[in-house]
């Protein structure tokens, strides 16, 4: 079975829009390890689908959390090549991945957890953020910090606790915490309403699935066959 | 609502810069929470067919919204990995009905159904 007092990070560098993510990630470790769980820091150049393999092996962690581009079908990260797809996604069995990339909720993460993985926490849409400067760290970026710090609330709580509906709900609660935020504007902010929008949208589309169930935002307990669907029918049919 | 409500949730809109962006479509015609406001003072036919509507939004106007805040300088540039998209980039995303456009759509439906909910507990 996996080390319960390990958790792996992979934070690219080198991929388009990475350098907020890559920076948040960094904050993620440093939190962690104060919390006396060891890190394996796969970073920048080491984020590669051979670093992650050897490292799975060595080190057997049963937490996996990351960052990078993401389809249905693949996550990407230094370079934007391959980490894990069909062809390779069952070694993360008996282990939890939570991984800020875009769209693999919709099916690599379901196969991850087909394929004996504890759980899978991800988002089944695109994962929206705005930023001052994407290239800089995301905590001293004013709006990418909210998006960034919504996410790695999730990750942490997976990685201390090991909790999965725990680091839903705390991830969640972050989520509106920071919506709330932006709704009241405290600074007037030209673009609160806008900035309130996406951490909305990245909330909502955020999905969790596990052996036993799922957790979808105000939904709990569907059939995995139709992930993805209730939130984007929910709104259209309320809609002229 | 009574009048002192509707001034109390035009000035929060105001505080977001929402006043002044359409918030409700009556009789093809799109109504901003400053002139909601104003028909509610004038205690007007369309701000009785307003309250009755309410909450009741169409495409037409999630589209109306998108347009007028890009118009006004309101959107930022959004970010996804590996894409960007300036403010022009979404209304020409949003034209041409793109997946994107519809993710762009389904956005702002979602922070119109978020203003509802919390104009109907402040009340």
């Amino acid at each position: 079975m996996p080390d319960e007092n390990v958790v792996l990070v992979i934070r690219p560098r080198n991929c388009h829009y990475c350098g907020n993510g890559f920076y948040a990630l960094g904050h993620l470790v440093d939190s962690i390890k104060a919390n006396n769980i060891d890190v394996v820091d796969l970073a920048g150049q080491d984020a590669i689908k051979e670093r992650v393999t050897q490292a799975i092996e060595k080190y057997n962690p049963d937490i996996v959390l990351s960052f990078g581009h993401g389809s249905p079908f693949v996550y990407t990260a230094e370079n934007e090549k391959i980490v894990f797809d069909k062809n390779n996604i069952d070694i993360l069995a008996n282990r939890i991945w939570h991984t800020l990339s875009c769209l693999v909720g919709q099916k690599l993460g379901m196969e991850m957890v087909e394929c004996g993985g504890l759980a899978f926490s991800g988002y089944n849409e695109s994962w929206y953020w705005v930023a001052e400067d994407v290239n800089q760290d995301a905590y001293k970026d004013k709006y990418a910090k909210y998006f960034f710090d919504a996410d790695n609330t999730i990750a942490f709580i997976l990685a201390v606790t090991k909790n999965v509906a725990e680091a839903y709900r705390a991830g969640h609660d972050k989520y509106n915490q920071y919506i709330d935020y932006w709704l009241q504007n405290p600074d007037d902010d030209e673009y609160a309403s806008e900035i309130a929008k996406w951490l909305i949208w990245d909330r909502d589309v955020s999905v969790v699935y596990t052996q036993q169930q799922q957790y979808v935002f105000e939904k709990n307990v569907l059939p995995i066959a139709v992930m993805g669907l209730p939130i984007i029918l929910g709104v259209v049919a309320s809609y002229r | 609502m009574k009048l002192a409500q509707v001034v109390d949730w035009v000035n929060q809109m105001r505080k977001i810069g929402e006043a002044d962006i359409p918030y409700i479509e009556v009789d093809g015609k799109f109504y901003t929470p400053n002139e909601i406001l104003e028909e509610a003072k004038a205690n007007s036919e369309v701000w009785q067919k307003i309250q009755e509507q309410l909450g009741d939004p169409s495409w037409g106007l999630v589209e109306k919204r998108l347009e007028e805040k890009i118009k006004k300088g309101r959107v930022p540039t959004i970010y996804s990995m590996g894409k960007t998209l300036t403010p022009e980039e979404q209304l020409k995303e949003i034209k041409e009905k793109t997946t994107t456009g519809w993710t762009l759509r389904l956005a702002e439906a979602k922070l119109l159904e978020e203003l509802e909910k919390r104009r109907k507990n402040a009340r």
